[in-house]
């Protein structure tokens, strides 16, 4: 075998020499041959001729010698792919078509993959990332907390034996304001342990990073910039480290950049700037100032499994509970720890989306291929003729069936080639496509794994889009082939193999025809979902005034309120208000409920209600309506009585029948501070799900607002004439006041369906490909169809039958096929589209309507698509048919 | 000239063995040699020789070597390798008792079968 594979080397890299080598040995034949029989009398012309008719035709010879030597399979080859691209040529209409429909889908699928590969199954660009894991508690008796409170983070840390590293990072963006610098801007940072940055394999560019000392309370200020921070703000130099800059009006020392690549794919780190910690030096269970929720991070040391991980964890805080205060062993009862790779964590949202994805465009990628294979088999009968001729001068079937192969591979490899081109530059739009706060789609690549599955999907396709109609060639006569007339109609096992591919093709296309529809029946549920408010000419922004300056209630009232009026003052502005929460966008609180003249519940026990503190003039500005009651007013600021207003779900919950109104509650304190209920409006949609969201409350501004509050004006003006003027409004209260996420009501509702969007845009795009793929496969068929048939429609037509008879059968042929095709789809799409369940909303994965739309929508386009071969059909002419037939 | 036979398939090979195994040889002097050794009686179909001798090469019963003939000119000598020669061996034996066994069968007369 090796001195073969030698020898066929040696041939090819020394091709011109080996000739040469052939020709000399053939000629000293000829020439001592010719000698010896000139030495028996013959003539010198009469002996060289003999002795050239004695060895034979040199031709041949080299040929047998090259196929001995290996080189003739290559030979072979090459001829093939010459052949096959003439074949090409012959048909561009064919070839343009079938490159064109391979190349999208092995562009989209090839595009696709890229992102399954980032988001699902490349490690993250961390040392070790599989050894990553997240960890989080979850409480069963407080089900908004998320996360383990800092002492428990403090005892891991000092007990845990399982891991080679652990550390935290802030639950919430840690927005500080720059000052000192010119304007004062808004920074999202994010607060982390001393061993965050060391535990992904972090590196700062500049500087160091924290020292573990530093993320304890009392510690020397310091912040790490993020890269962009440092060229925007600090213009990237280089002598920052050791320069004091100003956070919300506190001096902190510049120790280290970080690198441009760094990136921390949660939406809840934000890159700016990190800052350390403050953690108490022992763990405290009793200081709430310095409690914080946190996101734990682990590193755990190869081998160990996430049971056991998970066990050591929940040991800990079981060995610790004795320094916990009563009251949290109670809110902690039952406490779950729970353990996620930090892949899973990061991604678990989207992997169900991207699969489906990448099922869907696996499936229009079937489709273009089967479409292929059957224009391929329709090819290959009316390339009987040629097959035949070529098999009987002495063509093998192998060598027929590879001829096949190699020109489904030619036409799968250029596709394979301008699919990877495609995928590339779709790359950008799918990046766009992904949800925004996924920062791993930055790192969306065309990688060698990602090339590797074009490969392999190329030749997958080259090889289901070649082997069928090699199939079908072979098992063609060839001699009958040879006698019958051109026009001959393939037999009817060939019109079954293309019968057969044609439905398959429809089914796959109803699947995505269906999912699309259900998807797009998902987005107009949400996007017609009632909201509760009125959208339409809202401006909306956060103020957060800095604790250092307005450090108590009191303090911040009064600077609320000032903006407040001189926002009012601004010409063209209708209503100006302030709110702790926002439909769309959440913000709201929670906080325990108590009912008066009812039994206290236990601590943790109460029902826990998203409440907001408002202005005045939030409903207005909103239109959130009023059923009853009345809305606040001046004089509800304290000390008058205190009061709330609930909306509708609230009241009707808790005070089944709508009496709510003049009963008292109490909301988040245990003061016996009982509040009224003096209003009941509407319920407004919170978040982006189709469910409104059940609870709120409303409070008067009477215990001071929360420390970020989103001003609200209602006005005709355009954004971009009410932006300045209202951020000039908070600058003359407080000129080192940022004001920061600016966006109109509109612009959040469109945000707020941005992912259902993605993905009802993305489906419907592919099983709009689908559609066409599968149009022009039936629409094939049927043309085939017809012009076998011409003989027998023309007698038809000669015999009497009406044009409409004619279109009727064709168009029944037709339907036929769609028929079985969409049935077969319906029953896959019944059994595939419970996977999308969890991305759908308002709709159930069965929903009639979307079925039935595919259907109709299906039928129609397979009518339209068998239409036009029917009317060709009817416009026969018998005589000229029947002639010529 | 004697009456010549055509060759049985596959004898050709053993032939072209048997002859390099005197001593190395061109193309030519191959056939030369088959025809002497048989006494002109094994007529080889010229085009078939040199087939044979390079699958022989290919198979590494043969070594081609390049040299220079009898008429100055380039030529290629092929001789018997250490497998060409086990070869040579093996199927000697075996058309010995093929013929062996043919002549018996042809010797049987009517009443001994």
């Amino acid at each position: 075998m090796f001195s073969r594979i030698r020898g066929v080397w040696r041939a090819l890299t020394r091709r011109m020499a080996w000739e040469q080598d052939i020709d000399d040995e053939l000629r000293l034949h000829l020439e001592l041959r010719a000698a010896d029989l000139m030495r028996a009398g013959q003539s010198k012309e009469a002996a060289e001729r003999q002795a050239r008719l004695e060895l034979g035709s040199r031709e041949r010879f080299k040929d047998e010698v090259r196929a001995i030597a290996g080189i003739r399979f290559l030979d072979e080859l090459s001829q093939d792919i010459r052949y096959s691209f003439r074949v090409l040529r012959q048909s561009p209409v064919f070839s343009v078509v079938a490159i064109g429909s391979l190349a999208l889908g092995i562009g989209i699928n090839t595009a696709l993959f890229s992102a399954v590969n980032t988001l699902l199954l490349k490690s993250l660009p961390y040392e070790d990332a599989d050894r990553l894991v997240y960890v989080t508690e979850f409480w069963p008796h407080e089900p908004s907390v998320h996360g383990p409170p800092s002492p428990d983070f403090e005892n891991w840390r000092a007990h845990l034996k399982s891991v080679d590293g652990i550390a935290a990072y802030g639950g919430g963006a840690d927005a500080l304001t720059l000052e000192g610098m010119g304007e004062p801007e808004r920074i999202e940072g994010t607060m982390v342990t001393s061993e965050l940055l060391d535990l992904v394999g972090c590196r700062p560019m500049l500087g160091r990073n924290f020292a573990p000392e530093e993320d304890r309370l009392g510690a020397a200020p310091t912040v790490i910039l993020g890269y962009a921070l440092w060229r925007r703000r600090f213009g990237s130099s280089p002598d920052v480290i050791g320069q004091l800059v100003h956070l919300n009006g506190e001096a902190r020392k510049i120790v280290g950049v970080l690198p441009l690549d760094f990136i921390f794919p949660d939406n809840n780190f934000h890159h700016e700037l990190l800052v350390p910690m403050d953690l108490p030096v022992n763990p405290n269970w009793h200081d709430a100032k310095n409690f914080r929720v946190l996101r734990v991070l682990v590193r755990r040391k190869p081998g160990v499994s996430l049971s056991a991980l998970k066990k050591e964890l929940a040991g800990i805080v079981q060995a610790t509970a004795s320094q916990e205060p009563a009251q949290m062993i109670t809110m902690r009862k039952d406490m779950d720890v729970r353990v996620t790779p930090l892949r899973q964590w990061l991604t678990g949202n989207v992997r169900t989306m991207v699969l489906i994805l990448q099922g869907a465009v696996a499936m229009v990628l079937l489709i273009a291929c089967l479409n292929i294979a059957s224009l391929q088999v329709a090819r290959a009968i009316a390339r009987r003729r040629e097959i035949a001729v070529r098999a009987a001068i002495g063509a093998s079937a192998a060598r027929l069936v590879r001829q096949l192969m190699t020109e489904s591979l030619l036409l799968c490899g250029m596709a394979g080639f301008l699919g990877v081109l495609l995928g590339q530059m779709s790359l950008g739009a799918l990046r766009t496509m992904l949800p925004s706060n996924l920062h791993l789609a930055d790192l969306l690549r065309l990688d060698t794994s990602v090339l590797a599955y074009a490969l392999a999907v190329t030749l997958a396709s080259g090889i289901v889009t070649g082997l069928v109609p090699a199939f079908v060639a072979l098992r063609t006569e060839f001699n009958s082939a040879l006698k019958e007339e051109a026009r001959s109609t393939g037999s009817r096992g060939q019109q079954r193999v293309r019968g057969i591919l044609v439905i398959a093709e429809i089914a796959a296309a109803m699947m995505l025809l269906v999912g699309s529809s259900l998807l797009i029946r998902t987005f107009l549920r949400l996007a017609s979902a009632e909201l509760g408010f009125v959208p339409n000419g809202v401006l909306t922004f956060k103020i957060s005034p800095s604790p250092r300056r307005y450090p108590d209630a009191g303090k911040r009232l009064a600077f609320f309120d000032r903006i407040l009026q001189n926002a009012r003052a601004i010409p063209g502005v209708q209503v100006a208000a302030l709110g702790g929460g926002l439909p769309l966008v959440g913000a709201f609180g929670a906080a325990g409920v108590s009912f008066e003249g009812r039994p206290q519940p236990p601590i943790g026990g109460r029902p826990s209600i998203p409440d907001a503190s408002v202005s005045l003039g939030y409903f207005q500005a909103l239109q959130i309506p009023l059923y009853q009651g009345r809305l606040f007013t001046e004089s509800d600021r304290s000390p008058s009585p205190p009061v709330a207003i609930v909306n509708q779900a609230f009241a009707q919950e808790f005070f089944s029948g709508g009496d709510a109104l003049g009963k008292r509650i109490e909301v988040g304190s245990r003061e016996g501070r009982w509040r009224e209920i003096i209003g009941i409006v509407g319920n407004v949609k919170v978040k982006s799900n189709w469910a409104l969201d059940p609870f709120a409350i409303y409070l008067p501004p009477d215990a001071g607002f929360e420390p970020e509050m989103f001003l609200i004006l209602k006005s005709n003006l355009p954004a971009s004439v009410l932006v300045p003027a209202a951020t000039r409004v908070v600058h003359d209260a407080d000129p080192n006041q940022p004001v920061f996420n600016v966006a109109t009501m509109e612009q959040r509702l469109g945000d707020s369906l941005s992912n259902q969007r993605a993905n009802m845009i993305l489906m419907g795009l592919f099983a709009a490909l689908a559609l066409i793929l599968a149009t022009v496969g039936i629409s094939g068929v049927i043309a085939y169809f017809v012009n076998s048939h011409v003989h027998d429609i023309a007698i038809r037509i000669a015999l009497g039958a009406s044009r409409r008879t004619v279109v009727g059968m064709v168009l029944y042929h037709g339907l036929l096929l769609a028929a079985a095709g969409i049935v077969a789809g319906v029953a896959g799409a019944l059994w595939l589209t419970r996977t999308l369940g969890s991305i759908l909303e308002g709709v159930t994965a069965s929903d009639p309507l979307s079925f039935v739309a595919a259907v109709v929508l299906f039928t129609l386009v397979a009518a339209m698509a068998c239409s036009i071969p029917a009317l060709r059909a009817s416009r026969v002419d018998p005589m000229t048919a029947l002639r010529h037939g | 000239m004697p009456p010549s036979t055509d060759l049985l398939p596959g004898t050709l090979d053993l032939l072209i063995l048997k002859a390099v195994s005197l001593g190395p040889q061109h193309g030519y002097g191959v056939l030369l040699r088959i025809e002497q050794i048989s006494g002109a009686a094994l007529k080889i179909e010229q085009g078939a020789l040199y087939p044979a001798l390079h699958r022989l090469e290919q198979g590494e019963m043969l070594a081609g070597e390049w040299g220079v003939s009898e008429n100055n000119r380039r030529a290629k000598f092929y001789s018997l390798t250490a497998k060409g020669r086990k070869r040579l061996r093996s199927e000697t034996d075996g058309w010995e008792r093929l013929v062996a066994a043919m002549a018996a069968a042809l010797a049987a007369r009517a009443e001994e079968t």
